[in-house]
């Protein structure tokens, strides 16, 4: 009986295993249709003349929240304002800050007080004061004062209250766009119908130099976690969101940086505050809503990288960062249960959601299960170590071979380094991902699904920024400290 | 940011105008909008399912991809087949002593020993190892022929940049000279400027310096000497690279070249963009169609007609839309008459963009057709309508949009305010204050104290009377549209 259990078992994970690695052959089919699709299909420069040129170019508002960023607050701005669009807006959300963030703002951008009549199309925390600039240099730059909410989403919907124009870009404010991000992501919303939102790339800025508050050089970082972490966005932008952007089956635009319809998120109900995954929350609450008024909607992921961020330097912060991940992801699949299978959500409720659930959500059930039979049976003698060599070596080379074509995908789209051998890098990390970091992604998502169910207390606890420190110099410690505290119901 | 009567408005009024002014065609994309629309009023477009032509290729899942998934499975299936059957040297009947027969060795021995070898590597072993080596071997192809592919791509861009930077080094400041210089250079001394020594540049190179000299022209627009461009074109050969490819080339280089010869105003025969305006590809189709609107003197706008406008247009055609019709009337030509296609147009968006189009360009007796328009069951169309009179500044629409004002929607009473601003006639005071009453809309309220503060001395006087009797909850708006910065005043 035992034997048949474990059978069973095993061609259990097996299946799974094939069945992953086929949708993952799939993914990377459609996703190389996607970026043959949006690369190149006109000359930049004409698409840049016309964005300039026309009164029809829809402008842009970028919402970035700030919580106790004094120490890189006004060379991320800087940035911000750097964007090369003809008509956007700057507004940072002071959420709240116990330092000095809001002076450095109003000093380094001669910021006054101005008397705006804020309308509360979103519910937050109440609005103190906006700030505009007294220089027309600074015109674009809208500062809201607000009490804090605890969380990014509650800042985020403040700065949509504020917003002038018809899309906005939602991003944190230690982000660093790239120049022409806005440019990228509205020619989707021209060009297709009915977009909501366009997604851009992320990758980690860990390793990349800031001058004047643009990047100076973009590398590859040097420590292992960063590392490991810049290829797992990689393979997420560019092999999983591109395919499922192919099939308008997109599950998430990331929080860090993602362009949206403002319109259709007010209607939506904009961001959750008390989600773990805000981001993931808000498109499908945005999902829902065209689902529900039968409205046609498109979610674009482009194959630029439009934005980069400072991702965990070591296991701890990562550990807190996967934490909060894995309980977002649960909690999300609990909140839009009736979703998954249900034909009324299209895409999203045929496709995505029951794929996330059995190869995202399962995955780390399935792995830490699977590996814990096998260490019983290696202790009983039950394995047969030349096939499961053989199993390991089939599934290793798999992984390698997705790595080598995320790289490529990267690299035909645009490179996102400037230097080739950050590439071989990337490989070796790809090489030693299985051993030393998939494991610890498993098991943190597992603790994360864990406290949810057991609904421990928790905080998004406090993501220790090294930033870019002096701009001529590679990167220094610091001690920005981002603390978001919140309460869980 | 300027309203069109170069006033200077605050960014969030300027903002809101330029959303107002996109709303007639956002919702070609865009499923809502301002909220004002419910979304039960919305119907799905006709053209929801056409496919996304101006990203390039349909993303429809055609047939042939169809069966070569079919033939990949069935391969796949052949070989997992051979794999998982018993070898037939298990069977005795088939088992040959090695010595007793020869043949000759053939090439595709190696192939049959190679393929023996896969299938027999693990007999005896279960299938699931089977597969698993299978995947290893079909991964360890599959990453070769990868790196091979890249190393091409690297390969190929390493040329492109070793290109760019000679052209950097060499000639980007003499080409910089010639584009951007105060007077025409002759042929002559152009070769004797660029001095490429008898050297032909081949379809590379000629891609790469296109590239650059629109970057360069692009620097210095309005700056350019035509003349120079064109002759400098035609003597490194871009010209003829530039018929070749429109003539042969694909699909997508064809439409980067149209637009290589639009931004550098490049003139080409027409019996080569002749062909392409009736060509399958729908963006290339469309690309040629505003290029001969642009080049041609007799018929500029002959295909720019209810067939081209019917089509699939999305947000894009209208940004090109409207920089065609400038260039155009940049050009000093005649502006085309929309309002025999805006009736045979089938899709409102279109259609509000066409009457957006004649107040941008049309005449006065066009925009007195336009009072139609005002009583449309159609949201959209009607807002276009109001707009187009503020476009327009016409002066006998301000007294029928004031008539029509006390039955409009929010939106559509912002709308018909911000046109009214824009006519300024200098009458409009009472009317602003009277209507203030009449919403109980703060956006709208807002609306109309910014038109009566910036209209008049009498205007301001109004706002200044409105306040004084206005409800406390009612203040931040007055003191909104009072402050400074906002308004850009200081």
């Amino acid at each position: 009986m035992k034997e048949i259990l474990f059978d069973f078992f095993g061609y259990i994970v097996f299946f799974y295993s094939i069945a992953l690695m086929a949708s993952y052959v799939i993914m990377m089919y459609l996703a190389s249709r996607g970026i043959r699709n949006l690369k190149d299909a006109s000359l930049r420069e004409y698409d840049d003349q016309l964005l300039n040129e026309s009164s029809y170019s829809p402008g842009v508002s970028i919402v970035a929240p700030a919580y106790n960023e004094e120490k890189t607050i006004i060379n991320n701005v800087r940035s911000l304002l750097d964007q090369d669009y003809p008509t956007f807006e700057v507004v940072i959300v002071n959420d709240g800050s116990t330092d000095a963030t809001l002076d450095e703002l109003i000093n380094n951008f001669a910021l006054e007080e101005v008397s705006y009549d804020y309308v509360e199309k979103v519910h937050t925390r109440p609005f103190r004061r906006l700030f505009k600039s007294r220089l027309r240099e600074y015109s674009r730059l809208t500062v809201v004062d607000k009490e804090n909410g605890g969380t990014k989403a509650d800042a985020v919907n403040a700065g949509l209250n504020v917003a002038s124009y018809p899309y906005f870009i939602n991003t944190d404010v230690d982000c660093i766009l790239a120049q022409d991000a806005i440019r990228q992501c509205i020619k989707p919303v021209l060009k297709y119908k009915n977009v909501i939102a366009v997604s851009g790339a992320m990758t980690m800025s860990n390793g990349c130099k800031l001058k004047n508050g643009r990047l100076e050089s973009h590398r590859a970082p040097w420590g292992l976690v960063p590392l490991f972490q810049t290829l797992e966005y990689l393979r997420s932008f560019f092999v999983g969101k591109m395919a499922w952007s192919a099939i308008n089956g997109m599950p998430n635009v990331s929080g860090g940086y993602g362009l949206f319809d403002l319109n259709i998120m007010i209607a939506a109900g904009g961001y959750s505050a008390d989600s773990f995954a805000e981001d993931m929350d808000m498109l499908f609450n945005a999902v829902r809503y065209c689902c529900d008024f039968n409205l046609p909607y498109r979610v674009v992921q482009i194959p630029e990288t439009c934005c980069w961020t400072e991702g965990p330097s070591n296991l701890r912060i990562l550990y807190r960062q996967r934490n909060r991940w894995g309980r977002g992801l649960i909690q999300t699949f609990v909140r839009h249960r009736n979703i998954v299978f249900h034909r009324h959500f299209r895409q999203l409720g045929v496709i995505t959601t029951p794929y996330l659930f059995i190869f995202e959500f399962l995955a780390p059930v399935i792995e830490v299960s699977g590996f814990i039979t096998f260490i019983y049976l290696a202790l009983t003698g039950g394995v047969n170590w030349l096939g499961a060599l053989i199993i390991f070596i089939g599934l290793y080379s798999f992984s390698t071979t997705l790595a080598v074509v995320t790289m490529m995908y990267d690299y035909i789209s645009g490179s996102t380094f400037d230097k080739k051998r950050d590439y071989i890098r990337l490989f070796g990390a790809a090489l030693l991902e299985p051993f030393f970091y998939h494991p610890f992604i498993t098991l943190f998502s597992l603790i994360g699904y864990g406290k949810f169910i057991l609904n421990t207390r928790s905080n998004w606890g406090k993501m220790t920024r090294r930033g870019f420190g002096n701009e001529t110099n590679k990167i220094e410690t610091n001690d920005n400290q981002y603390a978001d505290a919140r309460q869980q119901n | 940011m300027k309203a069109g009567n170069g006033q200077y408005l605050s960014t969030q009024d300027a903002a809101v105008e330029t959303r107002e002014t996109h709303l007639s065609v956002s919702a070609a994309s865009g499923p809502t909008s301002a909220g004002a629309v419910s979304p039960q009023a919305r119907k799905k477009s006709a053209y929801d399912e056409s496919g996304d032509r101006r990203m390039g290729h349909n993303m429809k899942i055609k047939k042939r991809t169809v069966l070569i998934v079919i033939g990949i499975v069935v391969l796949v299936c052949i070989v997992a087949g051979r794999i998982l059957s018993p070898s037939q040297a298990d069977d005795a009947a088939g088992y040959v002593m090695p010595g007793n027969v020869t043949r000759d060795f053939s090439g595709t021995d190696v192939w049959k020993y190679y393929l023996y070898f896969y299938e027999n590597k693990f007999q005896g072993y279960p299938w699931v190892v089977k597969i698993s080596y299978s995947i290893f071997v079909v991964a360890l192809i599959f990453c070769l022929c990868t790196g091979i592919y890249m190393l091409r791509f690297f390969y190929r861009q390493e040329r492109n940049k070793s290109i760019q930077r000679e052209f950097a080094e060499k000639y980007e400041d003499k080409v910089e000279q010639i584009v951007a210089g105060p007077s025409e250079i002759s042929t002559a001394q152009i070769a004797e400027m660029i001095d490429l020594k008898g050297r032909k540049l081949n379809d590379t190179e000629l891609h790469v310096w296109i590239l650059q000299i629109i970057h360069i022209a692009m620097r210095h627009k309005g700056y350019t000497m035509q003349v120079n461009i064109q002759r400098l074109i035609v003597y490194i050969g871009a010209e003829r690279y530039m018929l070749r490819t429109l003539a042969n080339g694909k699909s997508g280089s064809k439409i980067h070249v149209v637009q290589a010869i639009r931004l550098l105003h490049l003139p080409m025969p027409e019996s080569i963009m002749a062909r392409l305006i009736n060509d399958r590809n729908l963006a290339l189709r469309y690309a040629a169609r505003l290029y001969h609107a642009l080049a041609s003197h007799d018929e500029p706008y002959m295909f720019l007609n209810a067939d081209y406008l019917n089509s699939d247009f999305v947000r894009w055609d209208y940004l090109e839309f409207d920089n065609l019709l400038n260039e155009c009337k940049a050009q000093g030509k005649d502006m085309p008459s929309f309002m025999p296609i805006i009736y045979s147009v089938k899709s409102n968006n279109v259609q509000a963009l066409l009457i957006e189009m004649v107040g941008k360009y049309g005449s006065d007796e066009e925009c007195r057709a336009l009072f139609d328009f005002f009583d449309s069951d159609d949201e959209l169309i009607k807002r276009a309508a109001y707009r187009a009179m503020g476009l327009h500044r016409f002066l006998p629409a301000e007294k029928v949009m004031m008539a029509h004002f006390p039955t409009e929607h929010e939106v559509v009473r912002r709308t018909i305010l911000h046109a009214i601003s824009r006519i300024h006639s200098g009458q409009a005071e009472g009317f602003l204050k009277k209507v203030y009453g009449m919403t109980a809309s703060y956006h709208t309220r807002r609306t109309i104290l910014k038109a009566l503060r910036g209209y008049s001395d009498l205007g301001m006087q109004y706002f200044y009377e409105l306040q004084a009797k206005a409800a406390p909850q009612e203040m931040p708006i007055f003191w909104h549209v009072e402050d400074p910065i906002i308004n850009r005043e200081i």
